[in-house]
């Protein structure tokens, strides 16, 4: 239903009931990336809902070159990416800041808890989301999204304008890198 | 040792496998409706590429006006007062006044 080329023609007219089916089908998924991607408890929503607002505004541009879906998990992948640019940026602000003599009460963030984690797993899952802080962005996102998302290699493939080849390239690189990070850790 | 750190590198990439998916909150497509409601209509809303435009053009629009004017409608002349001409350059004055009597003098 949700490919259909009617379907996508009622959402580009803003039929909202078209496009409350298209929240209640994708908010899920799209939740489930930005929080992989940002790894925000606190501002992961508030993202989802610019995502889909994205969406709305600017569906009518959607030219159908790609899968619907695809173009969703873009435009949240960028939304979410856009947060993180952002954050990076206060950061960076805040420790000018802090240099230069005023005094910030900086937040600590504390670890990062995915909420699908189960309890044994809980420790395990913390500091393998820290260590993929540390991987270059395309690494990053191909494994989050094949791994917490669960979507194909072919699909990780079309949202990232990627072949299947460098996407299993991608994996692969960041399977090895994460190995090099986490080794120093047990090691101790 | 080793093997054991192996082992527990292997565990901590392999949990993610274990992550199930997490979900929205339930008030997730109600909050977003709050929110569509309150924005203008997408048709209604102008982009902000022709509000550039129209900001641009209003600009130059002022600014040429401004420019035209000022070429085409002169400058109010100053009245000079005599009596401050002389007294400013009173030197030159008697100069003038001098040579113009000398001429007429050797003329007579």
């Amino acid at each position: 239903m949700s490919e259909l080329p009617e379907y996508i023609q009622l959402l580009k007219n803003g039929d909202r009931l078209a496009f409350n089916e298209l929240v209640e089908k994708y908010q899920h998924k799209v939740f489930n990336t930005v929080l992989s991607i940002t790894q925000q408890n606190q501002d992961v929503e508030d993202i989802c809902q610019e995502v889909f607002l994205q969406i709305f505004k600017s569906i009518k541009d959607f030219r159908g070159d790609s899968k619907l879906s695809t173009w969703i998990y873009r435009v949240s992948l960028s939304k979410a990416f856009e947060f993180e640019r952002k954050k990076k940026a206060q950061k960076r602000i805040n420790y000018f800041k802090n240099v230069i003599g005023f005094e910030i009460n900086e937040i600590q963030v504390p670890d990062f808890n995915h909420p699908g984690v189960t309890l044994q797993n809980k420790e395990k899952a913390a500091i393998l989301f820290k260590a993929l802080k540390k991987l270059p962005d395309n690494q990053r996102l191909a494994f989050t999204l094949i791994k917490a998302e669960g979507l194909s290699y072919e699909e990780v493939g079309e949202i990232m304008n990627n072949s299947l080849k460098s996407i299993e390239g991608l994996i692969q690189r960041a399977k090895e890198n994460l190995r090099t990070i986490l080794k120093p850790y047990y090691s101790k | 040792m080793k093997n054991e750190s192996t082992n527990l590198i292997e565990d901590t990439l392999n949990s993610i496998d274990l992550i199930n998916r997490a979900e929205a909150s339930p008030f997730f497509s109600m909050k977003l409706a709050v929110k569509l409601n309150n924005s203008p209509s997408i048709n209604e809303m102008p982009s902000k590429i022709s509000l550039f435009i129209i900001a641009t053009s209003l600009f130059l629009l002022l600014f040429m006006n401004t420019l035209i004017l000022k070429q085409h409608i002169p400058k109010k002349q100053k009245e000079i007062d005599p009596s401050s001409y002389k007294e400013s350059f009173s030197d030159l004055y008697d100069l003038n006044t001098h040579s113009t009597y000398y001429y007429d003098y050797k003329q007579k």
